[in-house]
């Protein structure tokens, strides 16, 4: 095999099989890394549970007379997002006027998992209520 | 059965794109270069099939994350004239293709039926005028794309023939591995002419518009070159099917479309009907698409990206599909007159279109590589540097091969 026949199959190998292969497994791997990496942010993000508590350093889910005595300020609190509403309606004690997010410098860069933090809000809140009127 | 159902899912669109986009242009060339340099230029035909498909991809990256269509991008990011000069090179290359495909039709019914070709030169585009005014045609689509599906007949006759000589199968895998060179004076001509044929500029626009409509997601881009690969397996399959067929049943030299469909011989006397069904068909596909792309591109030029339901419905698709018709029958009419006039052939007419198809078809691919490059999150340094490579590999063939054209190379 000469130089110039070499050239030739190099050329033809980097100039068209390899790159279209090349970006197909890189975006793929792209992909599934930004997956994970979404999935391990949901995981932390979306609020399943949330607890009353009057005072918000302090929060334990069994104890029921929290609930019972929680007049002000009722807080919801999870392991990253939606936390302390400091003032309410007046017609009914349990609705928050207020809700403050506390979110973390990964969340802030990532606009989808901070929109469904915010979209998450009116569900926790209108479950909160519905469990205290139930209480 | 799911997974069958999948796997058909992931089959459609790119298979139903590739059959369409496989017209007169493909046909005549590949038919071609197949007769006059045997198995010699196949890897030219991959290697130019694999770069289009390389640059469908960068354009899908660019749809999905800049969620805007070329024009639009490439106005806000390079201004106006620059803009203007992309889609100004986009309505050459598919008003040339129109107007081949115009004159292929019409060459083939002349060939089969006997028709003086410019009677169907000009029935021929008033039935696709009325084609394009019909706001529906998905159904007509499916049977276009289904009778396109007769050109298949090219595959089907190349297994037969490495059936019976088995032994021509290790000269085609060599060549296909192995880039061989060809000695003739004509070769740099033809090889801007296979590049020509094997691009379809508008398929780059179409494939961004297609994706922002669909609201294809990241995640979804994988599915998306999967699509791009199944189509570049069939385009590429096709392509050396035709040139194969060619090079074992067609004339040396081929000059008419009567020589074209001698390559099927051995389909006996279906061979001219199957032929007309498949061109006639085909071409009616791709010149509907380019009416739309050329909606579509002006919509985003004069206004912003737009769903292509409300393009159709919209005036200025009409007053696109009179004034790109209109243009490319005239076109078409110059172009056949002044080549039969001073002793060309139909496959000069072939050549010239690919050639002038392949000139234009740069431009958009380049800045569909620099809008690549804007795209953060998924570009990657390699394919960076090599997408400027090919776009620059791309204007040395064009220089090449219209010195070659000029007789100066």
């Amino acid at each position: 095999m000469d130089l110039w026949l070499l050239l030739r199959i190099a050329v033809y190998i980097m100039g068209g099989i390899l790159p279209f292969l090349y970006n197909y497994y890189y975006v793929k791997k792209k992909v599934k890394k930004g997956r994970q990496a979404k999935n391990s942010s949901e995981e932390n993000l979306v609020v399943n549970n949330f607890y009353y508590s009057s005072d918000a350093k302090d929060v334990s889910a069994g104890d029921k007379n929290v609930i019972k005595e929680s007049i002000e300020p009722i807080t919801i609190v999870s392991s990253t997002s939606i936390a302390s509403p400091h003032a309410y309606d007046d017609r009914s004690g349990s609705t928050p006027l207020y809700v403050v997010l506390l979110v973390d410098h990964n969340v802030m860069k990532n606009p989808d998992a901070l929109s469904k933090i915010v979209l998450n809000v009116p569900k926790i809140v209108d479950s909160m209520e519905s469990r205290v009127h139930r209480e | 059965m799911k997974s069958f159902k999948k796997f058909i899912g992931i089959l459609g669109p790119g298979l139903i794109s590739a059959v369409s986009g496989l017209e007169i242009t493909n046909i005549g060339i590949f038919t071609y270069v197949g007769s006059l340099y045997g198995f010699k230029i196949l890897w030219v035909i991959v290697l130019a099939s694999i770069i289009i498909a390389l640059l469908q991809q960068l354009a899908v990256e660019v749809g999905v994350v800049m969620r805007e269509g070329v024009i639009v991008k490439s106005k806000k990011l390079f201004g106006k004239i620059l803009t203007l000069t992309v889609l100004s090179s986009l309505y050459v290359a598919n008003v040339v293709t129109i107007a081949i495909n115009i004159i292929g039709v019409s060459f083939t019914i002349n060939a089969i039926a006997g028709i003086p070709w410019f009677l169907t030169l000009i029935s021929f585009p008033l039935l696709i005028f009325a084609l394009a005014l019909r706001k529906e045609y998905c159904y007509l689509e499916r049977i276009l794309t289904a009778l396109s599906f007769v050109l298949s007949a090219y595959i089907i006759l190349m297994v037969l023939h490495f059936i019976q000589y088995p032994f021509s199968l290790k000269d085609l895998v060599a060549s296909l591995i192995i880039p061989l060179e060809v000695s003739k004076s004509s070769y740099f001509v033809d090889v801007l002419a296979i590049f020509g044929a094997a691009a379809a500029p508008y398929a780059l626009i179409f494939q961004t518009s297609s994706i922002i409509m669909k609201g294809l997601k990241i995640h979804e881009i994988p599915r998306e070159f999967l699509d791009i690969s199944v189509g570049l397996l069939f385009t590429s399959l096709a392509s050396i099917s035709i040139a194969v067929v060619a090079a074992a049943y067609a004339p040396q030299y081929i000059s008419t479309i009567y020589d074209m469909i001698l390559a099927l011989k051995p389909l006996g006397f279906i061979a001219p009907t199957l032929f007309c069904i498949g061109i006639l068909a085909s071409s009616t596909l791709a010149i509907e698409a380019i009416i739309l792309c050329n909606a579509y591109m002006f919509y985003e030029y004069s206004a912003e990206t737009m769903n292509l339901k409300d393009i159709v419905a919209s005036k200025l698709y009409y007053k696109t599909a009179i004034a790109t018709i209109t243009t490319s029958v005239i076109l078409a009419f110059i172009h056949a007159v002044l080549r039969l006039e001073y002793g060309g052939t139909f496959t000069d007419l072939i050549k010239d279109s690919s050639i002038i198809i392949s000139l234009t078809s740069w431009i958009p691919a380049l800045f569909v590589v620099l809008l690549y490059w804007e795209v953060k999150p998924l570009a990657s340094s390699f394919i960076k540097i090599v997408s400027a490579l090919i776009v620059g590999s791309l204007i040395v063939v064009n220089v090449i091969g219209i010195l070659g054209a000029l007789g100066l190379g």
